[in-house]
């Protein structure tokens, strides 16, 4: 479902295939396995990924965990239509976005 | 005589999978174009998500069956479980104004089935469970 990575210091973490109610539970557990290592910056690659509720309220918690330690959660490579029902329930006024992740690397690597 | 199509499968969550990928078909074959398609799909994994979680309350020995079928220009899906009845008026609309620091974990589904769907019913009752019928406009959706 999922496969982590490092770039200068953020944990990435690439998420792959349905997040319903039946692997939420699965990814919760790797994003706070991700937050008890301290990482500041945890970037959640959604590139393959599809959600129900129960994804969003995973990256709403995720989002509380890592403002609570003065971290940071950023989404990037979402879908239009991910983006779309993220939209529709208000958490892209709050959540990080980030569009265009080969730029991201990029700046990352500079 | 319409024709009605149905998947039955037990109350475990890993089952969700095998829902959405039926329905997708299913409503692909009925003519919705693909981000349709989508929002039917995510609607029904969120009734299917509450008859398994609350309606069953975690059991995973009880039924979950989804029939779909066209209605004039509404394809219809119809989610009936027969666990602990289901009273959606009981559970208050996520505050969308709030911070989301602040709101409460709960609504959200019910929330995303309406704004998902054309239309939304709940109908249930003690001894008979619970049956949510959801429409989708074929032609011009409301979104």
């Amino acid at each position: 479902m999922s496969k982590c990575a490092e770039i200068r210091g953020a944990g990435v973490l690439k998420v792959e295939g349905r997040i319903d109610a039946s692997a939420a539970p699965g990814l919760e557990e790797e994003l706070c396995a991700l937050h008890e290592t301290n990482t500041h910056t945890i970037i959640l690659d959604l590139a393959g990924a599809s959600y129900s509720s129960s994804g969003l309220r995973v990256l709403l918690f995720a989002h509380r965990r890592q403002q609570s330690r003065g971290g940071e959660l950023l989404l990037r490579d979402l879908s239009p239509r991910i983006l779309g029902s993220m939209c529709l329930c208000g958490f892209d006024r709050v959540l990080t976005l980030i569009p265009d992740s080969a730029r991201q690397e990029a700046q990352a690597s500079q | 005589m319409r024709d009605e199509f149905e998947i039955c499968v037990s109350s475990q969550l890993e089952n969700l999978a095998r829902i959405a990928e039926y329905i997708s078909e299913r409503a692909a074959l009925a003519g919705l174009n693909e981000h349709q398609v989508f929002e039917v799909q995510m609607a029904i994994d969120e009734a299917c998500t509450n008859s398994m979680k609350h309606a069953y309350e975690g059991r995973e020995d009880g039924e979950v069956s989804v029939c779909c079928y066209v209605e004039d220009d509404d394809f219809v899906v119809r989610v009936t479980d027969s666990g602990k009845p289901f009273d959606p008026t009981a559970i208050p609309p996520p505050d969308l104004s709030s911070p989301l620091e602040d709101r409460q974990e709960g609504g959200l589904g019910l929330f995303l089935m309406r704004e998902l769907m054309d239309s939304v019913e709940f109908h249930a009752g003690p001894g008979v469970g619970n049956q949510v019928i959801m429409r989708k406009r074929r032609k011009a959706s409301k979104r």
